[in-house]
């Protein structure tokens, strides 16, 4: 990971504070099942330097942005940057303390505690994830306003006050525009520091392609990633839904070429049938029939 | 030829997509000999928008305008302009090397149903036989001129227009404003000495011929366009001039009888006409349908129209009623799941949670860990919902329309049990003026709502900030707030800016708008809106709602547009 953030032109400073992490928190051995290995990677250097100094200051880090701007993935890819176990939430509208901190179980005969992700990560040093923390209810968030700010503590009712690992961070992840989200209070809001993610760049999405797919041709990579800015100007112009906007769905869909699936057939897979609104259908189809030509063979896109 | 507005938003966003920029209104768009979006040119049009640009496109379609030939001369140039994208393009989008062929095809096909010696067919066809590969069989003279008319790539957009008018002049003698000089005198001449004028500018349709298809011309000078600016009247100019006593006089006369004492109502006023609403007035009316006969004059005749509307409004209902109805069985079948999927706590055993002391022998004896209790939806307590409508000029064609569907809304969320209360604003003369056409208990009042009429201007902001005061008296611990509205806000008292008074519209007005729909999103009132204004209107909606408004095209998505956006407002209040 860290040959990669030199090839993306991160701050040498930087990368050697990394280091230096990395060598004052080793990782945990019984742990190391939970560092990830990104399928991923995330492209932009201000993003990865911003992101990088906010948690070597010890900040905990809200990614802001629509969909497919790569929230997850640069959460993913700084716990394996750091090389620290990660705990993923995933927040939902009932999310609530027990969720996060640990609840009362029983076990052989007896009342104990049943430890939460955030129980865990304060334990062991561990980067927790907290993905559409927007998703959940303020009030049920509040449990985590003293482990976020500078009291870096957990106390539990009727157990410990455990402080937190030095190591441990928090990367919450959160997008306006899906349905049931809400506005995040600010006494939450001002525990992290933000970024507003900038959507994939068309160089991003041609690197992101052509690692994925090694024998993609370059040009088709350009075409692919520049049909992909194409319904993303589509969506800020108000004219789509951001329901074709999916990345994943375009991976998806190259996949699917790759295994000989016809271009057409494969995209409307992927990108076109992801939206159910027949008129929005045709915008997507549009779109891509007036960039890719009708019929595409696995051999016209890869070598 | 009628072509569809589905066809034409999809012709925009082709023209768009190619231009690489969303930011304009296209004035001329393609269809084919069916009025379906045409997927070729529509793409060489935006195109040419980003290879050269506006400011050469324009003017140099400009120079025909008034011409006897303009129509030739327009399809002409576009031809010119085609080759040249088209050459500069293909190289980065794969698909137009395979449009244009298959738009070539079409074009020989077509052209060979019924062969011609119109100059424009015939070096159209020989056009895009030449795209084939195919021989274009012209005649030498013509040949040269499709040599030259086919111009090269390497243009940039001055020099591309100076070329196109170079080919005009050298083969047709045109130039611009003397050619129509020339033709202007030539007919001067013509009524003189046979006194009658020939027809020199053409007259031209908006949807006319192009290609073998059609082109829309939504330029004012090119026989398209739409009415001036939103309607700015003052009923001072209608009637003598007023006091101000004479004017709230006035107001009560066309809108009915006031919904609260006059003390009340002034002390609203004080408290909420500030800021950028300094200097207006506000008036609530019952939205009753109660006729004064002793009123006469302007304000009894208005009266009278605005009652007449709801007899209209209820007979457009009443015409498709069946439709109608089952609009509120889907929408009341949404709400009503909403409310039950996300509404309803349940109380579950677990193996982990409340502890359940009364089941912990369970645990001990009989190896069961549930012993426990959880609550896995929470009571997110009662919701009540306004219905706010926009009863502004800018509505007037659409008054029964909107009408229904205020009345759909609230009998679904009536149906539902959920209280709901209805008013629609506007104003006139410096008063915003709130009707109430409900209130949250009068559960059997929905058909008041077919009362609504539409007149004067509309103050978006202040209308949500009274209304915003309103939802004080809501008894519910969740407030939904849904507006029907074409976010065009417009209203004769000015806004200072700077040290500046500026008008109450376009930025001015949705900057305000949104900043008093944000107000009410801080109070934890969800505001959701029912667009129901034009294209480009979006981009103003957008600002003010965010994502939380939808657009209805048809009766048919009514339902299940409405039902998902409350559903997705239920799902946040269930927290």
């Amino acid at each position: 990971m860290l040959d990669f953030l030199k090839n993306e032109g991160v701050s040498p400073k930087i990368i050697s504070e990394i280091e230096a992490f990395r060598a004052k928190y080793p990782t945990d051995g019984k742990l190391a099942s939970r560092v990830p290995v990104p399928r991923y990677l995330y492209y932009g250097k201000e993003v990865w330097e911003e992101a990088i100094t906010a948690l070597l200051c010890g900040e905990n880090l809200l990614l802001v942005g629509p969909k497919a701007t790569g929230k997850n993935v640069l959460a993913e890819n700084l716990a394996a940057v750091f090389a620290r176990p990660s705990w993923d939430v995933s927040f939902y509208i009932n999310t609530d303390a027990a969720t996060l901190l640990g609840t009362d179980t029983f076990h052989d005969g007896e009342v104990t505690l049943r430890k939460g992700p955030i129980y865990q990560c304060a334990e062991f040093g561990g980067f927790g994830v907290l993905d559409e923390i927007n998703m959940a209810k303020n009030e049920s968030l509040a449990v985590l306003h003293a482990t976020l700010d500078f009291r870096r503590a957990i106390d539990m009712p009727g157990y410990d006050r455990i402080a937190l690992h030095d190591a441990t961070r928090f990367i919450a992840t959160m997008n306006y525009g899906y349905a049931g989200t809400r506005e995040l209070n600010e006494a939450l809001a001002s525990r992290f520091v933000v970024i507003d993610m900038p959507a994939i760049t068309t160089e991003g999405l041609v690197k992101l392609l052509i690692r994925e797919f090694p024998d993609l041709k370059p040009a088709w990579a350009d075409q692919l990633a520049g049909l992909f800015q194409d319904i993303q100007r589509k969506c800020d112009g108000g004219e789509l839904s951001t329901k074709p906007l999916d990345l994943r769905g375009l991976l998806a869909a190259v996949r699917l070429m790759h295994a000989g699936l016809e271009g057409g057939r494969a995209l409307e897979l992927g990108l076109v049938n992801k939206s159910f609104d027949g008129f929005e259908r045709q915008l997507v189809s549009d779109v891509i029939r007036t960039r890719l030509p009708e019929q595409i063979s696995a051999g016209d896109v890869f070598n | 030829m009628d072509i569809l507005d589905s066809e034409k938003r999809r012709a925009r966003n082709l023209i768009w997509n190619a231009a690489g920029d969303y930011s304009f209104e296209p004035d001329f768009k393609a269809y084919d000999e069916e009025g379906r979006a045409d997927l070729y040119w529509n793409s060489i049009i935006g195109a040419a928008r980003k290879n050269f640009g506006e400011e050469v496109l324009s003017p140099l379609l400009g120079s025909f305008e008034g011409c006897i030939d303009q129509a030739l001369y327009e399809e002409l140039t576009w031809i010119a302009i085609e080759n040249a994208v088209f050459l500069r393009e293909s190289g980065s989008r794969p698909a137009l090397p395979a449009l244009r062929k298959s738009y070539a095809r079409r074009v020989v096909a077509l052209s060979a149903g019924g062969p011609t010696d119109r100059l424009m067919d015939v070096l159209t066809v020989a056009h895009f036989r030449r795209a084939l590969g195919e021989d274009t069989a012209l005649k030498p003279h013509d040949r040269e001129l499709l040599d030259a008319l086919e111009a090269p790539q390497d243009l940039d957009g001055p020099a591309l227009a100076a070329y196109i008018l170079d080919f005009l002049h050298r083969y047709f003698g045109f130039v611009p404003q003397e050619t129509q000089a020339k033709e202007a005198a030539a007919d001067q001449k013509r009524h003189f000495f046979f006194g009658f004028h020939r027809k020199t500018k053409p007259d031209l349709p908006a949807v006319r011929g192009f290609g073998y298809g059609f082109g829309e011309h939504t330029d004012f000078s090119q026989g398209g366009g739409k009415e001036a600016g939103p309607p700015k009247r003052r009923i001072t100019d209608l009637t003598m001039a007023q006091s101000e006593a004479a004017l709230r006089e006035y107001i009560q006369n066309f809108f009915g009888p006031p919904l609260y004492e006059a003390r009340e109502m002034s002390q609203r006023e004080e408290a909420l006409c500030t800021d950028d609403h300094k200097g207006c007035h506000l008036y609530y009316a019952k939205g009753g349908d109660e006729l004064d006969t002793a009123i006469r004059g302007y304000a009894g005749s208005q009266r009278r129209a605005a009652l007449k509307q709801m007899e209209k409004n209820r007979a457009a209902y009443d015409n498709d009623l069946a439709r109608h109805r089952a609009t509120i069985a889907r929408l009341t079948a949404r709400i009503r799941n909403a409310m039950m999927a996300y509404l309803q706590p349940t109380v579950v055993r677990s193996s982990s949670g409340t502890l359940d002391a009364g089941r912990v022998w369970r645990g001990v004896y009989v190896n069961d860990d549930k012993v426990f209790s959880k609550l896995l939806q929470t009571d997110p307590g009662e919701l009540s919902v306004d219905l706010l409508l926009d009863g502004s000029t800018s509505q007037l064609d659409r008054q029964e329309t909107v009408a229904a569907q205020g009345y759909m809304i609230a009998e679904s969320l009536t149906r539902c049990g959920i209280p709901v209360r209805v008013t629609s604003f506007c104003s006139l003369s410096g008063y915003t003026i709130l009707t109430r056409y409900r209130d949250y208990k009068e559960t059997d009042a929905n058909e008041r709502i077919f009362h609504y009429f539409t007149t004067g201007c509309n103050r978006d902001g202040l209308g949500i900030r009274a209304l915003g005061r309103e939802l004080e008296d809501s008894p519910c611990e969740h407030r939904l707030v849904i507006l029907l509205s074409d976010a065009k806000p417009n209203d004769v008292i000015k806004v200072l800016r700077d040290g500046t008074y500026c008008d109450y519209a376009d930025d001015v007005g949705v900057q305000n708008t949104a900043m008093e729909v944000r107000s009410l999103l801080h109070r934890d009132i969800a505001v959701i809106c029912v667009f129901t204004g034009d294209d480009e209107d979006v981009p103003a909606a957008h600002t003010i709602y965010g994502r939380n408004f939808a657009r209805i095209r048809s009766l048919e998505q009514f339902a299940d547009t409405v039902g998902t956006l409350i559903q997705n407002q239920i799902r946040g209040f269930g927290s």
